[in-house]
């Protein structure tokens, strides 16, 4: 026993003093003979002046490592070039929110976004950085009758294990979602089914005439997954994807490492390999990347942005997403279920001070309706609800909700007027947020009680109908199209009407809506929505706080790194470790 | 030696039995309902038909008192069930997270004996020394610091102002570094425990005859210490090692979800969280059986070192 | 085992003879004084948010002696009513815990039998699960509110006053003093209040200092994973858990909090290692208080 206690010891202190000893490599981008960061003809020339002697030689310029500048290394950097030679991408560290939990298989849950995430699956289309609609796997569409849409597929691809990308595989995977065990499979109803026409296109009939067809193939549920792997049941453990990275290990709750698909359709891919790590906490997000733990971090919390903008190695970036942070009302509780009350409570909340304060300012935009600005479908003509107490407290007199023993107080049917907000607290912004509105409806006599709780009991007594409000957070369009959302929540023959989260029933917006899923034309179609949240944001049957900003904390050595708006990609093929 | 391991697992069966049943039922007295939960998705909508669907697969619309004799029936074939979330066998993911608890708490272990023993040793021998009171004075400041708070002052610490650590993660395998600091964060509280312990225990062999008569042959005062008084008092460290196992579980929840360690404090915590009944009924039933296999080796063990010790069957 | 003598009175007076006693019982008094005149002491309202003021550094201003949250509220006057809110779960806990642990304990020992069988079968299962697994289980599933985690911490911290009431009782009986008093013509109920309880008030005490710190610990610690009071309300672990993405900012906001869990469990720790000092030390069963 003491002797076994000697050596632990003894090796945890040599251990910690060899940790403390190992120096820290600075990766260097061979063949970056300029330094600019990026590999390119100009190194080429660079490399040519240094061999003259006319220029100084640095140790980035020696591309092939060997240890002498030389015109091996001009050779190397065209190659490099040229994608004959893989780019010294190195290797990225980076911080993710959440990860697989127990299954890596892209068809079971949210799973497929995780995957997605690290370059392993691809879909048939996808959003680009500016939520523009664009082909992946696919190379177009034609839409052959109200309910037919025929898809063509890219003839160069193959999968992770070799084994070629056509139509059979695309038939396999969405049949997979489209199989009735699949707990996701209801969202894909609308397809009755997928056949391969030839080789390389397949045809997607629809139940009915569904305009959302396209894009609902873009969420990563419908990730193209290899046959062979899928038959031979490894996918959960194994998967294989077409995407710029291929698999490598995997810590379920932990980390999941990629390395670079050197056969890559789209051409050559940078990095040579990642980890992406998976930390629920945020302030330990923001520490491993101050401390050189990770290269990127994601959600980085509001209060670490200003000093990992102040640190020159450091920087954040930063985009509107369509993340969603709004109430639930329960509309059919008095007084709630009067619509100058909702007014009201919408003119008492200051949106632009929940921002400042809950989100330090950087966390997100104050929201004027269901979508943010940066979304095609948004309409831009909302007013949304501007900070006015003035107004909120007319309204709530109109509706018979006033002072009336004097005491500060509102009080209705002669009791206080008192609200309860529940939330669940699984994202940082939440609880702050409500505090926020809480002081801020308090100010103009509203008695707010806050209920913070799991989000199955936030779900409870959304479905029992026992709440007042309920504080939310949705993307709201993981798919790109408008009626995923407005569908769900306020077509009350389609919705969550059914499981009684919603109780608001308007014809207008029902007719509005179902319009909109069915007309082919963009600009119709727009028009519908618009007008749909123009009567959604009138009668406030949920009301919409702010979208949320991605803030991404990143090393500056890493380049090439875009936020997707639709937090569905993240590992590209442009991405390498600069220096 | 073997009647009296037999009489203590025998005594254990009831009980055993009633920790079965109190997993079981606690999670059915709880408000929620799996079916409807576990069908949802972060963003929402239910759909009443795969809820309906899912029940039926559970087995969860059977009464209760039928589904507890499955479960029970099933535990006893070493079937702890499938979780409702991935729908894969529980104990696949309790392996998993076991195996990942297990390494920090060996090394936590390790590392708060490392630090105790020696400790507790010269806190005893140099009693009421200014070192013995400042140990001391420590001791009680570890056993009354919250872990979490002691965690986080650590990150802060090693991992930002000093930048010599990592503040968190998992490495390939759980690296040396990466388990440093959660090690020590869950390694403090145990570690003042058993100086404690270890100088008590220390304190009251030096006080015994056969150390005085030892004295008072004129052996030299390191025989006297190392040849018999710490022989003595080491005999408590094995309790110590059982006591320190609950010490190191209970600790877990709480520092592996500060680090993101994956193990099965958090995956208890994510379970109650989505309210994954099957998972949580296995943690709770896995880590019962660890605790209680613990202790009944323990308490063998030191029977078996220290023959003098004689059990009552009372608890 | 003779029957112990020393009532709580006696206790007191022998305080004096344990430095630890001394110090943490002062520092006890000073907490229960704090949480008394919370409203007194406070310079603001713990829970009013004034958004104009919020992350004020503390020591700078001297409206707020101690700065302000994310939400401008007085963490001085936070941390003073939240003295109030650990004491009353320590006191709420430990008081339930002891009376139905010792009811149950005598009960058990002085009736012997399926009772005790039964009773004691409770008590080793529930000593089966680790102890905090078993609390997150039960407050994460009752759902979050202080409510939830008194009960959580009830239903583990009941067992060990079980055991020593039993304990005591039992050796009692083995001294054939329940015997003697019996044939003498005491009724139970005499024998239990005059006999057996004033015999088990000493060790209960030492236990239930030492309950409280272990109470206030792990309340603040089921608060910190999200299992405790419901904002705004002042509660140690909940405001060291709202102030943890500040940590690198406001660092004040882990920091004193924590200062006020340590300080508080210190105390009852000092005090409760004294006491057991000055009782004879081996009485006591370590096992369920040293955490």
């Amino acid at each position: 026993m003491n002797k076994d206690i000697r050596y632990g010891v003894i090796g945890l202190i040599v251990g910690a003093m060899l940790l403390a000893s190992v120096p820290s490599v600075s990766a260097e981008l061979f063949g970056d003979a300029n330094e600019d960061m990026t590999i390119n003809m100009q190194d080429v020339t660079k490399v040519e002046r240094m061999i003259l002697e006319y220029d100084p030689v640095v140790a980035s310029a020696d591309a092939n490592q060997d240890g002498s500048v030389n015109m091996l290394d001009v050779t190397c950097i065209e190659l490099i070039i040229l994608e004959r030679v893989p780019f010294p991408g190195g290797h990225l560290n980076t911080v993710m929110i959440f990860g697989p939990k127990d299954t890596l298989d892209p068809a079971n849950g949210w799973t497929g976004w995780y995957v997605r995430k690290a370059g392993i699956y691809e879909t048939l289309f996808k959003y680009n950085d500016e939520m523009e609609l664009t082909p992946e796997l696919a190379t177009g569409y034609s839409q052959v009758s109200d309910t037919e849409w025929q898809i063509n597929l890219r003839e160069d691809v193959q999968f992770h294990d070799g084994t070629p990308f056509n139509a059979d595989a695309v038939v396999y995977s969405l049949e997979r979602v489209l199989d009735e065990s699949n707990t996701r499979s209801s969202e894909y109803a609308h397809i009755a089914s997928v056949t391969a026409d030839d080789d390389h296109t397949v045809t997607i009939t629809t139940t009915a005439p569904y305009a959302p067809t396209i894009a609902s193939l873009t969420d990563p549920l419908v990730s193209i997954v290899s046959q062979e792997a899928g038959a031979s049941g490894t996918l959960d453990t194994y998967p294989v994807g077409t995407g710029p990275f291929k698999y490598d290990s995997n810590e379920f709750g932990a980390s999941l490492s990629v390395v670079r698909n050197p056969d890559y359709w789209g051409g050559g891919v940078k990095l040579d390999s990642a980890t992406l790590t998976y930390v629920s906490e945020g302030a330990t997000r923001a520490m491993m990347l101050q401390s050189g733990d990770s290269d990127m971090s994601r959600g980085i919390p509001y209060p670490d942005v200003g000093t990992i903008v102040g640190d020159s190695n450091l920087d954040i970036a930063t985009k509107e997403t369509l993340r969603l942070y709004f109430i639930f009302v329960n509309t059919e509780k008095a007084p709630l279920n009067d619509i100058r009350v909702r007014q009201a409570i919408n003119y008492a909340i200051n949106r632009d001070e929940v921002v400042d304060v809950a989100l330090e300012g950087v966390g997100g935009v104050s929201a004027r309706g269901v979508f943010p600005s940066i979304f095609p479908w948004a309409n831009d003509d909302l007013a949304g609800y501007p900070h006015n107490q003035e107004t909120a407290r007319s309204l709530l007199k109109d509706a018979g909700i006033t002072d009336t023993n004097n005491d500060g107080k509102l009080e209705y049917n002669g009791a206080d007027f008192e609200l309860t907000i529940m939330t669940y607290t699984t994202r940082a912004a939440m609880q702050p947020s409500v505090e926020v509105i809480e002081t801020q409806l308090e100010d103009i006599g509203i008695g707010v009680n806050l209920e913070l709780a799991g989000s199955t009991a936030v779900k409870e007594a959304m479905t029992d109908g026992t709440y007042d409000l309920a504080f939310y957070s949705y993307g709201v369009a993981p798919s790109g199209d408008p009626d995923y959302f407005l569908t769900h929540h306020f077509d009350s023959t389609a919705g969550y009407k059914e499981n009684g989260w919603i109780r608001y029933s308007n014809d207008t917006v029902n007719s509005l809506l179902a319009s909109a899923r069915t007309a082919t034309s963009q600009n119709v179609r727009k028009s519908y929505y618009d007008q749909a949240q123009e009567i959604i944001v009138e009668e406030s049957p949920e009301m919409f706080i702010f979208h949320e900003k991605e803030l991404v904390g990143y090393n500056t050595k890493v380049i090439g790194y875009e936020i997707y708006p639709n937090e569905i990609t993240f590992l590209t093929k442009n991405m390498y470790i600069g220096r | 030696m073997i009647d009296y391991i037999l009489k203590r697992i025998l005594q254990l069966i009831p009980v055993l039995l009633l920790v079965s049943v109190v997993s079981f039922s606690i999670i059915y007295f709880a408000p929620g309902d799996p079916a409807e939960t576990l069908c949802t998705g972060p963003d929402g909508n239910v759909n009443p038909d795969s809820v309906e669907k899912f029940r039926d697969k559970m087995g969860l619309d059977k009464p209760l008192h039928i589904q507890y004799l499955i479960w029970l029936n099933n535990l006893l074939h070493g079937d702890l069930g499938y979780s409702y979330r991935s729908q894969k066998p529980v104990f696949n993911h309790i392996k998993t997270a076991f195996r990942a608890t297990f390494k920090l708490s060996v090394v936590s272990l390790f590392l708060s004996l490392a630090i105790a023993i020696p400790l507790g040793i010269i806190s005893a021998i140099k009693q009421n020394s200014p070192l013995d009171v400042t140990c001391m004075v420590g001791a009680s400041l570890g056993v009354s610091m919250p872990n979490f708070w002691l965690g986080l002052l650590l990150m802060l610490l090693f991992g930002i102002y000093l930048d010599l650590l990592p503040v968190a993660g998992y490495g390939d395998g759980g690296d040396l570094e990466h388990i440093i600091l959660p090690a020590i964060t869950l390694g403090t509280g145990s570690a003042a425990v058993t100086a404690r312990l270890i100088r008590s225990s220390m304190l009251e062999a030096l006080g015994q005859d056969y150390i005085q008569t030892a004295r008072a042959k004129g052996v030299s005062e390191r025989v006297v210490i190392g040849k018999h008084a710490l022989k003595n008092a080491l005999i408590p460290v094995v309790t110590i090692v059982g006591l320190n196992f609950g010490y190191l579980l209970n600790g877990s929840v709480v520092v592996e979800t500060i680090f993101g360690w994956p193990g099965l404090g958090r995956l208890i915590i994510d379970s109650i969280n989505i309210r994954d009944y099957m998972m949580i009924q296995g943690c709770m039933v896995f880590v019962t059986l660890l605790f209680v296999l613990v202790n009944l080796i323990v308490d063998i063990s030191y029977r078996y070192i220290d023959p003098r010790i004689r059990y009552e069957t009372a608890g | 085992m003779k029957p112990q003598d020393s009532g709580f009175m006696h206790l007191v007076t022998r305080l004096e003879e344990s430095r630890s006693a001394t110090i943490g019982a002062t520092i006890i008094l000073l907490i229960c004084l704090s949480a008394v005149f919370a409203p007194q002491l406070s310079p603001n309202s713990p829970t009013k948010a004034c958004l104009a003021d919020r992350l004020i550094s503390p020591f700078t201003e001297q409206k707020y002696p101690l700065g302000t949250d994310h939400l401008g509220r007085c963490i001085l006057s936070r941390l003073l009513y939240g003295a109030r809110i650990s004491l009353a779960i320590g006191i709420v806990v430990v008081g339930i815990s002891a009376t139905v642990g010792i009811v149950l304990g005598v009960v058990a020992g002085y009736r012997g039998g399926l009772i005790d069988t039964t009773i004691m079968r409770f008590v080793d299962a529930t000593l089966s699960f680790p102890s905090i697994f078993l609390a997150v289980v039960i407050a994460g599933l009752l759902g979050r509110g202080l409510a939830s985690v008194a009960i959580a911490l009830i239903a583990i911290e009941w067992t060990s006053y079980a055991r020593v009431a039993r304990g005591s009782v039992l050796s009692l009986k083995e001294q054939g003093f329940v015997e003697s008093a019996r044939s003498l013509g005491a009724r139970d109920s005499y024998i239990m209040t005059r006999h057996i309880l004033p015999n088990i008030v000493a060790p209960v005490i030492v236990m239930a200092t030492l309950g409280m710190a272990y109470v206030i610990l792990s309340a603040a610690a089921l608060s910190f994973l999200g299992f405790g009071s419901q904002p705004p309300t002042a509660e140690w672990g909940a405001m060291l858990n709202a102030g943890r993405v500040y940590i690198r900012t406001e660092p004040h906001l882990t920091i004193l909090p924590g200062l006020a869990i340590m300080i508080a469990v210190l105390a009852f720790n000092l005090l409760g290692d004294g006491l057991r000092d000055i009782l004879d030390p081996r009485q006591i069963d370590q096992n369920g208080n040293s955490a």
